[in-house]
């Protein structure tokens, strides 16, 4: 009787799959939580602390209607989503900071405010506004020469 | 010709004080894809003197300019600027 000789070959595939991780930003939290739903970070610091210790994150949820005057530092090797959760308007990331406490000039018909940055651009509900310049916006002097 | 030209002259700056004209940032429409800009280092009636120079071609004599960064140039609406110095932007509308 001849007798056949079967191998089995077992090939066992691990699946190491590292727990991917979705977290919720909302700026007008009064408080940092953690990042849950229930409790969400209010700024991108605690996004971004994680971010630099290559935790896989899976989603980022931002809380519709707020605004975030923020960065997220993201590298190459991040792979996730940013989306928005809530209601309301889509979320805003914004690299605009805000002029706020303005006081009219004493005497005058302008207004205004403290900041330390020079800014590039000044923006009134979305539109830009003018950069003061003589003569005003939209028309020129012309130069008679040169030397 | 192209030459590196430091000093702009036009009757029209007379009309501006000489102490606003000093504080004030130049920028010239020097090309049709180009808009140089300066400080103004000193100035004259009827002159100024860059402190960077640009890059003029001296032919064609009409070229279009502004002044700004200074204060005195806040008179039309939406119009702002900025104070280094003092560190505030002013505007000339109500902003709440």
């Amino acid at each position: 009787m001849k007798t056949s000789s079967y191998f089995f070959a077992f090939a066992l595939f691990f699946s190491l799959q590292a727990k991917c991780q979705s977290y919720y930003v909302s700026s007008s939290a009064s408080s940092n939580g953690n990042g849950s739903q229930q409790t969400p970070w209010n700024s991108f610091a605690s996004l971004n602390a994680l971010l630099a210790t290559a935790t896989l994150i899976d989603t980022i949820y931002l809380k519709r209607g707020d605004v975030f005057r923020d960065r997220i530092n993201i590298t190459l090797a991040d792979n996730f989503v940013i989306t928005a959760y809530g209601s309301g308007s889509s979320p805003v990331i914004s690299g605009a900071d805000q002029v706020t406490n303005w006081t009219q000039v004493g005497g005058q018909s302008y207004w205004q405010a403290s900041i330390s940055q020079n800014p590039t651009s000044f923006f009134v509900n979305d539109k830009e506004q003018i950069l003061a310049r003589y003569p005003d916006e939209n028309t020129y002097l012309a130069t008679d020469a040169y030397q | 010709m192209h030459t590196n030209d430091s000093i702009l002259i036009d009757a029209a700056l007379s009309s501006i004080p000489s102490n606003v004209k000093n504080a004030s940032k130049v920028c010239v429409h020097t090309a049709q894809w180009c808009w140089e800009k300066s400080q103004v280092a000193t100035s004259g009636a009827n002159s100024l003197v860059y402190q960077t120079q640009m890059l003029i071609d001296t032919t064609p004599a009409n070229y279009a300019y502004f002044l700004y960064d200074n204060l005195y140039y806040l008179t039309a609406q939406k119009e702002w600027v900025y104070d280094a110095t003092a560190q505030k932007i002013y505007y000339t509308k109500k902003v709440l």
